[in-house]
């Protein structure tokens, strides 16, 4: 096990690489960097940190757990400020934890900034025995109700959704799934294609 | 495209814009109001028509339906402009949805408009067992709010009073949005860093600029702190559904104890909306109601009132102007000019007035029906599976639908099509082969029988399906998205019926007369200079590759100028015995597909520009010889 330090560190490396940016090995506290060299999870190139094979594999791992607890706190805890308590809430949870969160929130992509979410063993099997809370609007039959959570769409998706009160909070009742979905918020009914219905991600309520 | 000026016609008045989603009973509500037809002006810089009247000195404004300030179409960006110059805006809400888009209302009145509230369709509000205390709104918010029930005219006298009184008011720094802790910060940093001068307040705009709108972005790019505000909004970690959710949840808690819900047995109406949804309801109504159409357009306006005032106009119109003009004009080119063959009375206004006017309007008639009781967008959803194989969403069918009553119109309707690509098929197909009534009609007529009708409809509709997949394939661009409001099903009232179809009569005569008038003058000068010889030569090469006589390449000459032009000429041939079986099906397939009237093709180019006009008329010339000719093959013409 490495400290949650060295941990936070390779989830700002992973972070900076998602925008095409490199580390600066100087931002790093010493003791840090040391430990991080020792376990042989970064080399330095030119003053900058890059990963090994090894802390790209740690990186990825933590940058997930951090993902999921973002996830987890704001959707089904309904935390508003997620980020801080993510950042100590990831060092909590262990492989097993990791598979039954992320299928109870339904494999999601991205953190709710945004962010892809690595996928882990568990999204590509997509089985398990946890009962998931989080749906996409596209896996529910006509009758069942529910409630959006969060959607993940590109830009003029989104302010389709947000224009027509699509947003995280609504509920709704499907009416029906073909042709295409028909969903009924309030007092109106919406049509969504299946790709649409894709994009929005639901707790089901029996 | 200029950002924020009304056409300069407009200005001089003081300016009311009805805002609010599509199918609130908008348009009804101005009719209401002004009680006059809309005179339809056309917004400067982008060509989207805007309905436009008086209420006394005041201007009406229907702007086209608007969802939120954040547009999402074409439509909605003009809207959000005109609405940033009326002095008054009238938020027009479906009652039963007030909880839906109070959160508009409260955007409209943050942004500094000076806001009334409409609720309309408060009877079927309370149909659905939903009252609503509309005094305690107005205490909550501090703007009037008023109900009414537009096409009954009942809350709209209260409405007229209102606006009256309140349209000198101006604009208040009246804030009614309240934001938690963290998003309030960074919406009050974002609106300090703004130092320009705009037409809604500071506030709103740092609201519509963390909600990621492109029209604000692109209006504070002449700050001088520019850079930093982008950065600001990019890098806050609020998102904008964030910002709209506690909109929201402002909303909820303004309407808590504004609205009442008494539980009430679910509607007739309602359970049928719910029913011609489903495929095997909704595909057999969608066929009556083109059946509605064809019977309303294509029979009693083609076929009998064509013919009974087509018959009139000749025998009284077209021969007094002759006899008179043989009588008092020596000089035979100026008799050509007005009488004759192709004059302006004896063709032009002919056309308009004894062919194209029975049919426009008894198709305008029908759609307006179908348009309000609500089926369009149910036929809209059914399609949406088939329009997606051809790069369009379902929605396409609204625009495709009303290209078989007018083109030309139906080219600006391509508008309510998100993205440009859907837009640029959706001409393309209209410009190819969507036959207009008036094509329509004479098909009929010229038809031998009906098995030559059914090839015609199954030839143009595999080339129409072929081009449009293609289409979707080469084009470049964004996906088509399907996501629509689907109406309730109402029965229509005839008054409004009587207005839509008045209203888009008097635009299709504006924009079509002086065209028809225009074109007779053309064929004349194109005689007189001898240019029409000259490409009527031109076009007997492909016209008798594709095994047709001569005589036909004039018909597709004037099939440009007008398609119908170009159908009744072959109507004429036709029924001269110049043509076989055959070769009249090869006729009719070529002349459908063949290029958009002058008119259309005058619309495309100001619609999608010159480049792309000349290309889709380049390509329907392209596509209706290649059809014409496997056509041909196919019945062994040539």
């Amino acid at each position: 096990m490495i400290s949650e330090k060295a941990e936070n560190s390779l989830r700002e490396i992973w972070m900076a690489e998602e925008e095409g940016k490199r580390v600066d090995a100087s931002t790093v506290e010493a003791n840090v960097l040391e430990e991080l060299k020792r376990e042989r999870l970064v080399d330095e190139e030119g003053g900058k940190l890059i990963f090994t094979e090894e802390g790209k594999k740690r990186a990825e791992k933590i940058v997930r757990l951090h993902r999921l607890a973002e996830r987890l706190l704001s959707d089904i805890l309904g935390f508003k400020d997620v980020e801080e308590h993510a950042c100590r809430f990831e060092h909590l949870i262990d492989d097993e934890a990791e598979e039954a969160i992320c299928t109870l929130l339904g494999h999601p992509q991205v953190c709710p900034h945004g962010r892809a979410i690595p996928s882990g063993g568990c999204c590509i099997a997509k089985e398990t025995e946890v009962e998931r809370v989080i749906y996409r609007l596209s896996e529910l039959s006509p009758g069942d109700e529910g409630e959006v959570k969060y959607t993940v769409a590109d830009d003029r998706e989104t302010r389709m959704l947000i224009s027509a009160g699509i947003i995280p909070g609504t509920e709704f009742k499907v009416i029906r799934v073909y042709p295409a979905f028909v969903i009924q918020i309030e007092n109106t009914q919406f049509a969504l294609d299946k790709k649409i219905a894709e994009c929005i991600y639901v707790v089901r309520k029996s | 495209m200029e950002c924020h000026s009304v056409n300069p016609k407009l200005s001089t008045d003081r300016k009311v814009a009805l805002v609010g989603n599509p199918n609130v009973g908008k348009s009804a509500l101005f009719y209401a109001l002004t009680g006059k037809y809309a005179t339809i002006s056309n917004y400067p810089g982008t060509t989207v028509d805007i309905a436009v009247a008086k209420m006394g000195d005041i201007e009406i404004i229907d702007t086209p339906g608007m969802h939120s300030l954040v547009p999402v179409t074409g439509e909605e960006e003009v809207a959000r402009r005109l609405l940033e110059d009326a002095e008054l805006v009238v938020h027009v809400v479906d009652a039963k949805n007030i909880k839906r888009t109070l959160p508009f209302t409260l955007q409209l009145i943050e942004a500094g408009f000076n806001t009334i509230l409409v609720l309309n369709l408060v009877d079927e509000a309370e149909k659905l067992g939903m009252f609503i205390d509309e005094n305690l709104l107005e205490q909550r918010l501090g703007v009037p709010v008023i109900k009414t029930i537009a096409t009954e005219k009942r809350g709209v006298s209260r409405l007229k009073e209102e606006i009256r009184k309140r349209i000198d008011a101006g604009k208040d720094g009246r804030r009614v949005i309240k934001f938690s802790p963290q998003i309030e910060k960074v919406v009050s940093e974002v609106e300090e860093m703004l130092e320009g001068d705009y037409s809604i307040s500071k506030r709103a705009m740092a609201i519509l600029l963390l909600l990621k709108d492109t029209i604000s972005l692109e209006m504070v790019k002449r700050e001088k702190n520019y850079d930093k505000i982008l950065e600001k909004v990019n890098v806050s970690s609020i998102l904008p559904y964030e910002i709209m959710r506690e909109i929201h949840e402002n909303a909820e808690k303004l309407l808590d104890g504004v609205v009442r819900q008494e539980e009430v047995s679910k509607g007739l109406m309602k359970k049928i909306g719910v029913l011609t949804l489903n495929p095997l309801v909704g595909i057999p109504l969608s066929i009556l109601s083109l059946a509605f159409i064809y019977l309303l357009a294509g029979y009693v306006g083609a076929q009998i009132l064509v013919d009974l005032i087509e018959t009139w106009y000749e025998e009284n119109v077209n021969s007094a102007i002759n006899i008179f003009l043989e009588q008092n004009i020596p000089n035979y080119w100026i008799r050509e000019l007005i009488g004759g063959e192709y004059g302006i009375i004896t063709l032009g206004i002919r056309y308009a007035i004894a062919i194209i006017l029975p049919i426009v309007t008894t198709f305008f008639l029908a759609f307006s029906i179908l348009e309000d009781s609500g089926l369009l967008p149910r036929t809209a959803y059914l399609l949406d599976g088939l329009f997606k194989k051809i790069g369009m969403s379902g929605r396409a069918v609204i625009p495709l639908l009303l290209g078989t009553g007018c083109g030309t119109m139906a080219v600006i309707v391509t508008r309510i099509l998100e993205t440009w690509r859907e837009r640029m098929i959706a001409t393309i197909l209209l410009a190819v082969g969507i036959p207009c009534s008036a094509q329509l009609g004479v098909m009929l007529g010229v038809a031998p029988d009906f098995r030559a009708m059914l090839m015609w409809v199954l030839i143009v509709t595999a080339v129409l399906l072929i081009t449009g997949f293609l289409a979707s394939r080469v084009l470049p661009g964004e996906r088509a998205v399907f996501f629509m409001e689907i109406p309730p099903i109402r029965i229509p009232k005839i008054e409004n019926v009587f207005y839509k179809t008045v209203s888009r009569l008097e635009w299709y005569f504006k924009e079509v007369l002086p065209i028809f008038v225009l074109i007779s003058v053309l064929i004349w000068v194109g005689r007189i200079t001898m240019v029409f010889d000259a490409i009527v030569t031109a076009l007997s090469v492909p016209v008798s590759t594709i095994g047709l006589p001569a005589e036909a390449s004039e018909v597709f000459l004037y099939g440009f100028f007008r398609r119908d032009y170009g159908a009744a000429g072959l109507f004429d041939i036709a029924s001269e015995g110049l043509l076989g079986y055959g070769q009249i099906l090869v006729a009719m397939v070529t002349l459908t597909l063949f290029v958009p009237c002058v008119a259309q093709f005058s619309v495309v180019c100001k619609e999608r520009g010159i480049g792309q006009g000349v290309l889709v008329f380049v390509l329907s010339v392209t596509i209706a010889f290649t059809a014409g000719y496997a056509t041909a093959l196919m019945v062994g013409v040539v």
